[in-house]
């Protein structure tokens, strides 16, 4: 809605913008500025209109706009139906639920499910955690150390 | 309504005629087309990337893709509102150009090189106390214009200070007139509270 107090302050506004900035600032040496342009123009050509074939394709328009929108709907159908089958075959969803509790705001969870004919998992991406340290993921075995056995 | 002044249809007319004439590789007329437009392409160039080498340079760009993509020039705009859709392109090609990797082309256009925007030209000099007055606001306005997007920046540009219409700006830029209002009122939000004690 354009209130009067809305318009006066878009006028305002208008007025010192237009005070205080040049529509106008002629270059620098604005002469050699056009004469410079002015000798290069004649190695660069005009490149050729694209107008003959605008025109052509504007007449073939007219002439088959009918069919050419049947085409593209039945076309739009089938590639519809097609990709229909393909993600049928393998399908990533991003899901709103189950929801996921991070231990920190600033950790974020998003929750995918991926789903074929042969098998289906569900995936949990967590955004903002902090690389783990080696010596958190069992590396120290190498070293003769044994990792914690959870199970026992 | 938006109806044309008789002197702007005579000054349109004259216009095409001379992109016509330059069409058909009339130099002269060329010549004509940049001495009317290349104060208004320099200063909103000028104004986009803040540094006047720059400016010149793709000032100059602008009129020599013009001449090469003249063939291709139709009436359903404004030569000038076609002269500033090449300005566009060519200043974010730059910018593009210039900062290859980064996504967020910003700084390219960041205020770290403020340049004063020229000010209108006052019909008489003003005293020392008008004139440091006076340029003190044009530094508040040029900063404050200077904490905009590029986007919002180029539209309000086009709008407040060119003066073209909303079906131009659409024009030039490429985007839906409600994308050019949603813009204008967004970065007009932002100069408002950044100008309000400027403003009576």
């Amino acid at each position: 809605m354009n209130t009067p107090n809305r318009l006066d302050k878009e006028t305002e506004l208008g007025a010192l913008l237009s005070t205080h900035l040049a529509k106008e600032i002629e270059p620098p040496h604005a002469e050699f500025f056009t004469k410079s342009i002015l000798d290069t123009l004649p190695l660069k050509a005009p490149k050729p209109a694209r107008a003959s074939r605008y025109v052509f394709f504007q007449s073939l328009w007219k002439k088959y706009a009918y069919a050419m929108s049947f085409a593209s709907l039945a076309l739009s159908f089938y590639g519809g139906m097609q990709l229909g089958h393909h993600q049928e075959a393998l399908r990533i969803t991003q899901q709103n639920s189950p929801q996921v509790y991070t231990p920190e705001e600033r950790i974020s969870a998003r929750v995918f499910e991926l789903n074929s004919r042969e098998e289906a998992a569900t995936i949990i991406v967590l955004d903002g955690l902090e690389a783990l340290a080696q010596s958190d993921i069992g590396m120290e075995s190498k070293e003769g150390h044994k990792p914690i056995d959870l199970s026992s | 309504m938006n109806k044309k002044e008789p002197a702007a249809s005579k000054h349109v007319d004259e216009e095409f005629s001379l992109v016509e004439q330059a069409t058909k590789g009339d130099l002269r007329s060329f010549e004509r087309l940049i001495e009317l437009h290349r104060a208004k392409i320099y200063a909103m160039i000028l104004a986009m990337t803040k540094n006047k080498t720059d400016a010149w340079d793709l000032s100059q760009d602008v009129f020599i893709k013009a001449w090469q993509a003249l063939p291709s020039f139709e009436r359903r705009a404004s030569f000038s509102t076609w002269l500033f859709r090449i300005a566009h392109n060519t200043v974010y090609d730059w910018a593009r150009r210039k900062k290859p990797q980064e996504e967020l082309n910003e700084e390219v256009f960041s205020s770290s090189q403020l340049v004063e925007s020229a000010p209108t030209t006052p019909s008489h000099p003003p005293t020392p106390d008008q004139a440091l007055y006076q340029k003190e606001r044009a530094e508040r306005i040029a900063q404050a214009i200077a904490k905009l997007s590029k986007k919002h920046r180029e539209i309000i540009l086009l709008r407040e200070v060119q003066g073209f219409d909303y079906s131009e700006i659409a024009s030039i830029l490429d985007i839906t007139r409600g994308t050019v209002m949603s813009r204008l009122h967004y970065a007009r939000q932002i100069l408002q509270s950044e100008l309000s004690d400027l403003m009576p």
